[in-house]
């Protein structure tokens, strides 16, 4: 094994900033904000808007749109700006339900439970995953599109176990949507199958945010040190997204989560803003 | 005042949901709700709930009052300056409406079920309605409710001490601004 | 993007994507199932049982001869309570600008100073009535900081001013709309929303309707002291100290009350947790009307007595003769709650049994 050229620290450190950051953010969405992560004023002005809830309510009100107010109007902006700039960030660093994935998924590792559909033995050409990582993600987001189209209303937002975490702390949200004490827990048993399973197959909001990053220069995992390769494919089994970074063409779908560059068993990958 | 009608839309046959004071018409509501709970988590008397599937599929995660969990406070009380509800609303589903325009239904009595119209003592729905004339008195200390002075708040259903309680909260004559 | 080798490779995949689709239309068909079970189980609340409700008895009509007068000197104190049969109240009558100190203070006097009234070292437990968020229904703000103040002399141990108010209305919120909360605890008393207290039950042996009573703990643990507004009411006639009490208990008793028989319940609550002190503001009095949009008149009246009955009655006469009642001592007879809680020992109702001290302050 080479010597690595950046300080260990921060490889060991980085799931743990990822950590504090994803926890931090879960108390944010569902204790500190008044609304849900699709749309909240967060006051003074200030607003997040998630595009997928824009979206579909500009499709829902169709030639009746009413407008976003500006303050959602640059929530909005920012999203899709920051999204720009850092990719498919809000997946792994802020997303409350990619947090709740991520809390199933490390116990399920430390009660030594294999996922069903994880390959037992990837190869460098083999995939880590036994399912096609397919159109999936964006059929729910045609779905969900379309369906607010003609039913003339958000219905994604109705369902969205992303929404619905947010909503979790409402009192008489619970139970009285019904979809509280299933979609989540549905949504977490996903991970007996594989972890992120979610996120990288089903989620319409991911499946949006993918198509914004296509334009996103930056943050995309590259190997350095050719030498020290040794096409292991180790990448592909630890990334949430199933990416193996020598085969892969765009890095839409990443969501710079860095396990690869943490744990890449020989210290070659390297994300950096070229 | 007639200006003030002719901005909003009279639901008459209201058979629908109770939505929060300042909601727009039903039709548009659905299209520019994000479902997003912010009101119901701002309520200060927790009277809205976030309707269920069996409201509709359309309707799921949408706001509605329920008067059995608290009255609105929009005509008295804790909102009397601003709706709550209204002021975190991020779409503006719910918009600003003067106090004196606010009518989000009408309270209906069940006089089967009523403590006073079964002969006993009881007037408390009278005692708390906040609008001067949606209840009236007959002569044998009985109440009478008047649907067109009554403003919705369902103080007087929340307050009603009868088992099962003689009174609901409707969207009948609902009055709701139109989108922008 | 993944790519396969080698010829097993497509068949096993297959398989485990039909396996796949296979689970995911399974986990939707369950996810679909529990939760139209939950809208079914959602839609349909099961029925409350309906308690059946007792007709109210009609009022005894009794005659009632005018109160004795005793004196109309502004310095004279009535000090020895020994004749029990016969109840003491006094009326001090002020001006608009009369400080409601001063009426307070000159109303305790009166009945023997505040030393008297109240042993030292009680728990003492305030109660206006603060049941709706306006200043018209509710006790002035400024009569329950003076008695604050005023009982302050008798060196209790801590006074509280306390409220429960009508279903619906958040007493939190009405304490501090009404200017209750700030007054009160600028003059040193401890403010408390009672529906966040603990309930306790406590018996009512004389009780006719009602044999026990779930009341907040810091109204059983204190002695009370009554400071009701002067007002019309549209079941009990006029609601005074006693009907005030009704704030010493969580909603579902208030909602028992109605379904039983008010009056009587209202007299059987004032026999278990009899006022020691009522001080009734009457600075502006509700006529016509009431508990809430009635006519307010200004009456610069406070009526104080030991006797929650006799207090009752005298105001009451007072609410008539304002509104300009014909005979208003046979009016007051009507009033069933006051009777019945003087038939059950509450207190004096016959105004000839009632010592009537009328003050006049500048």
């Amino acid at each position: 094994m080479q010597e690595q050229n950046r300080p260990a620290g921060l490889k060991t450190r980085i799931r743990t900033i990822r950590w504090a950051s994803q926890l931090a953010f879960l108390a944010v969405w569902i204790f500190l904000i008044t609304g849900t992560v699709c749309t909240a004023i967060l006051g003074r002005g200030f607003a997040v808007a998630e595009p997928l809830g824009v979206l579909q309510l500009i499709l829902a009100q169709g030639a009746a749109f009413s407008g976003l107010g500006l303050s959602l109007l640059l929530g909005f902006a920012v999203f899709v700006g920051a999204t720009l700039l850092l990719g498919r960030a809000f997946c792994a660093w802020s997303c409350p339900l990619g947090t709740t994935i991520d809390l199933v998924d490390k116990a399920l590792q430390k009660l030594k439970f294999k996922p069903f559909f994880t390959r037992r033995n990837p190869g460098k050409n083999n995939s880590s995953s036994l399912v096609r990582n397919g159109t999936n993600k964006y059929a729910v987001l045609a779905s969900a599109l379309v369906g607010s189209a003609l039913l003339r209303s958000p219905v994604w937002c109705s369902l969205c176990p992303i929404g619905t975490l947010c909503r979790g702390a409402i009192a008489g949200a619970e139970l009285s949507i019904g979809a509280q004490l299933v979609t989540v827990p549905a949504v977490g048993a996903m991970s007996l199958g594989e972890k992120r399973f979610w996120c990288r197959y089903l989620c319409p909001v991911g499946g949006l945010l993918t198509i914004v990053s296509r334009f996103n220069p930056f943050l995309k995992p590259k190997i350095q040190h050719d030498a020290a390769h040794r096409n292991c494919g180790a990448c592909a089994t630890i990334c949430p997204e199933g990416i193996n970074i020598c085969n892969e063409r765009t890095f839409a779908r990443c969501t710079k989560c860095f396990d690869c560059y943490a744990k890449c068993p020989f210290g070659v990958v390297h994300i950096g803003l070229s | 005042m007639l200006a003030l009608y002719e901005t909003f839309s009279v639901t008459f046959e209201g058979s629908g949901l109770v939505r929060p004071p300042g909601s727009v018409i039903e039709d548009s509501f659905l299209g520019v709700c994000i479902r997003c709970g912010a009101c119901a988590k701002t309520c200060p008397t927790g009277a809205i709930l976030l309707a269920a599937w069996n409201d509709g599929f359309r309707e799921i995660g949408t706001p509605k009052i329920d008067a059995l969990r608290g009255p609105c406070e929009r005509i008295q009380g804790r909102c009397e300056q601003d709706a709550q509800c209204q002021l975190v609303c991020p779409t503006g589903a719910i918009q600003r409406v003067e106090r004196e325009s606010i009518k989000t239904g009408s309270a209906l009595i069940n006089r089967d079920r009523c403590i006073a119209w079964r002969g006993g003592v009881c007037l408390v729905c009278y005692e708390v309605c906040p609008v001067t004339g949606a209840i009236s008195l007959e002569r044998e200390n009985r109440p009478i409710f008047n649907a067109d002075v009554c403003v919705g708040c369902g103080r007087c259903v929340y307050a009603c001490p009868a088992q099962p309680k003689a009174l609901t909260l409707t969207s009948n004559g609902e009055k709701r601004p139109r989108v922008g | 993007m993944e790519s396969s080798n080698g010829k097993s490779e497509p068949r096993k995949r297959l398989v485990n994507r039909r396996t796949f689709f296979g689970l995911l239309i399974a986990a939707a068909a369950a996810v679909a199932g529990i939760v139209s079970i939950d809208s079914i189980l959602s839609k349909n609340p099961a029925p409350e049982t309906s308690t059946s409700t007792t007709v109210a008895t009609p009022a005894a009509t009794t005659t009632a001869p005018t109160p004795t007068v005793i004196k109309t000197d502004s310095s004279t104190s009535i000090a020895s309570f020994s004749d029990t049969n016969v109840a003491q109240v006094v009326v001090v009558k002020g001006t608009a600008n009369t400080d409601p100190q001063v009426l307070v203070d000159k109303a305790l006097e009166a009945l023997g100073g505040v030393e008297n009234l109240v042993p030292a070292g009680m728990n003492i437990l305030v109660k206006p009535n603060v049941g709706f968020y306006d200043k018209d229904p509710t006790t002035d703000p400024r009569i329950t900081a003076a008695v604050v103040k005023a009982l302050k002399a008798a060196r209790p141990g801590q006074i509280v001013v306390g409220e429960s108010s009508l279903r619906g209305v958040d007493a939190g919120y009405a304490l501090q709309a009404t200017g209750t909360r700030s007054l009160a605890e600028a003059a040193g008393a401890e403010v408390k929303d009672l529906t966040k207290d603990s309930v306790v039950s406590v018996t009512i042996p004389n009780g006719i309707a009602i044999k026990s009573v779930e009341v907040f703990k810091t109204v059983r643990d204190s002695f009370i002291v009554s400071v009701p507004k002067l007002k019309r009411h549209s079941d009990t006639t006029v609601t005074i100290s006693m009907k005030n009490m009704m704030g010493t208990v969580p909603d579902s008793e208030k909602g028992r009350f109605h379904q039983t028989n008010l009056h009587q319940c209202v007299a059987d609550l004032n026999s278990a947790l009899r006022p020691k002190l009522v001080i009734v503001d009457a600075t502006k009095a509700m006529t016509q009307r009431g508990p809430s949009g009635g006519v307010m008149v200004a009456l610069n009246l406070v009526i104080a007595s030991t006797d929650p009955v006799a207090a009752d009655v005298i105001a009451a006469q007072q609410l008539f003769q304002a509104e300009g009642v014909a005979d208003a001592s046979t009016a007051v007879g009507r009033i069933e709650h006051i009777q019945d809680a003087a038939k059950i020992g509450v207190g004096v109702a016959d105004p000839s049994r009632i010592q009537v001290l009328n003050v006049s302050v500048a």
